[in-house]
């Protein structure tokens, strides 16, 4: 059970309109996908992601420059190696406090402008933020907001469930 | 409370408890709305308040003039005060006095509040209740003048009370009984009062409520 799976690539690729290729997951426990290079099997969930963009018709979503490209780049690595894990609670705790924190200065991850990274942080978290309670909602109130934004585009939403953030009143 | 220009700290805050849950002032991206709010601020927030700063950034990354919608100082509802309390949960610096004022300035705000609530009630006119009644009023025996008892039961004077129009009904054996409606106001007249007082005549044998409807 990890969050960056199959289905969130697929959805990342849905959102891009590209072909996500054959996924499967491969031994040593990493996505692996056939003929998204031609000829070629791409291995592991970030670059399956970033090919995933370079294919599509919206190469901008990685970011403008090379400054926020690797900014972007480094929430994907994130993504992998925390969000990933934030399906147990003490994970899940933390993942909400780092991303609360970064948000709080920026309205998206890596800074101004929505990337491939919020995407991904979007369907990665996507379970996790419909099964918190509306007062854990309220102690992150950052990521709440951020990610109320993010749902209310519905071509990024597809056909998950609209969260309800509307949780303040509540804690008058 | 509408965002006029951002000259107060009050005004500031205000604003900064609005978009600690909101990204942008309207909607879901940036708009006019806004670009009217930024220009209204004269300096770079402070960081204190966080909200106003990460927002203030964020629109001074796009180019104003090509943002949708109408520039116009928008209106919006301010029942986001009290988000502090939440949030200064997890703000290990709190740049901006001390819980203590925190918590007196939402008392004051909801007070205020309740205040404007109650008047805002007790202007408002309460509504009259009140019943449309048809009674049926009957004669002893055929020998009743039926315009007596029409004249003595509109005789009846009470406060909240109107009498209506009246018809003869025939029951039998050459009997009528006299139909009449009125119109009570429900706090002030009591029907079983109206229903004794018109029995207390010696004409009336029986009255009855052929219908009762609420109006």
């Amino acid at each position: 059970m990890v969050l960056c799976n199959i289905e969130c690539v697929q959805r990342i690729s849905q959102y891009l309109d590209v072909s996500p290729g054959k996924l499967y997951v491969s031994e040593n426990n990493t996505i692996v996908t056939d003929d998204l290079i031609k000829n070629q099997s791409t291995e592991g969930f970030s670059t399956i992601v970033q090919a995933l963009v370079k294919n599509s018709k919206y190469p901008a979503i990685l970011g403008d420059d090379a400054v926020k490209q690797a900014l972007t780049r480094q929430w994907l690595e994130y993504a992998v190696l925390c969000v990933n894990y934030a399906d147990n609670s003490i994970n899940e705790k933390r993942v909400l406090k780092e991303l609360n924190s970064v948000l709080k200065m920026s309205t998206y991850v890596s800074g101004t402008k929505k990337t491939i990274a919020d995407i991904t942080l979007y369907y990665a978290l996507h379970g996790l933020m419909q099964r918190l309670t509306p007062q854990e909602k309220a102690e992150h109130v950052h990521v709440s907001r951020w990610f109320d934004n993010m749902q209310q585009d519905d071509k990024l939403r597809q056909t998950m469930d609209l969260i309800n953030f509307n949780m303040m009143h509540l804690y008058l | 409370m509408a965002i006029g220009d951002m000259k107060t700290l009050q005004d500031i805050k205000n604003l900064n408890d609005y978009l600690s849950e909101r990204s942008y002032i309207e909607g879901w991206q940036p708009s006019q709305a806004d670009v009217a709010v930024f220009e209204s601020l004269e300096t770079v927030p402070a960081i204190g308040n966080v909200h106003v700063l990460r927002w203030y950034n964020h629109i001074k990354s796009y180019d104003h003039k090509h943002l949708p919608g109408e520039k116009s100082l928008t209106v919006f509802q301010d029942h986001t005060i009290t988000i502090d309390s939440v949030t200064q949960v997890d703000d290990d610096i709190d740049l901006f006095g001390s819980d203590d004022e925190e918590d007196v300035e939402a008392i004051k705000i909801r007070e205020e509040r309740l205040k404007a609530y109650s008047e805002k009630k007790s202007k408002k006119p309460a509504l009259i209740a009140k019943s449309n009644i048809l009674i049926d009023v009957k004669p002893w025996d055929d020998q009743t003048n039926m315009d007596d008892i029409e004249k003595s039961v509109r005789s009846i004077k009470m406060n909240g009370l109107v009498w209506g129009v009246s018809k003869l009904v025939p029951i039998g054996y050459g009997i009528k009984k006299l139909q009449i409606i009125c119109v009570v106001e429900d706090e002030k007249v009591s029907v079983d009062e109206l229903l004794e007082q018109i029995e207390d005549f010696d004409l009336v044998q029986s009255t009855d409520i052929a219908a009762f409807n609420k109006i």
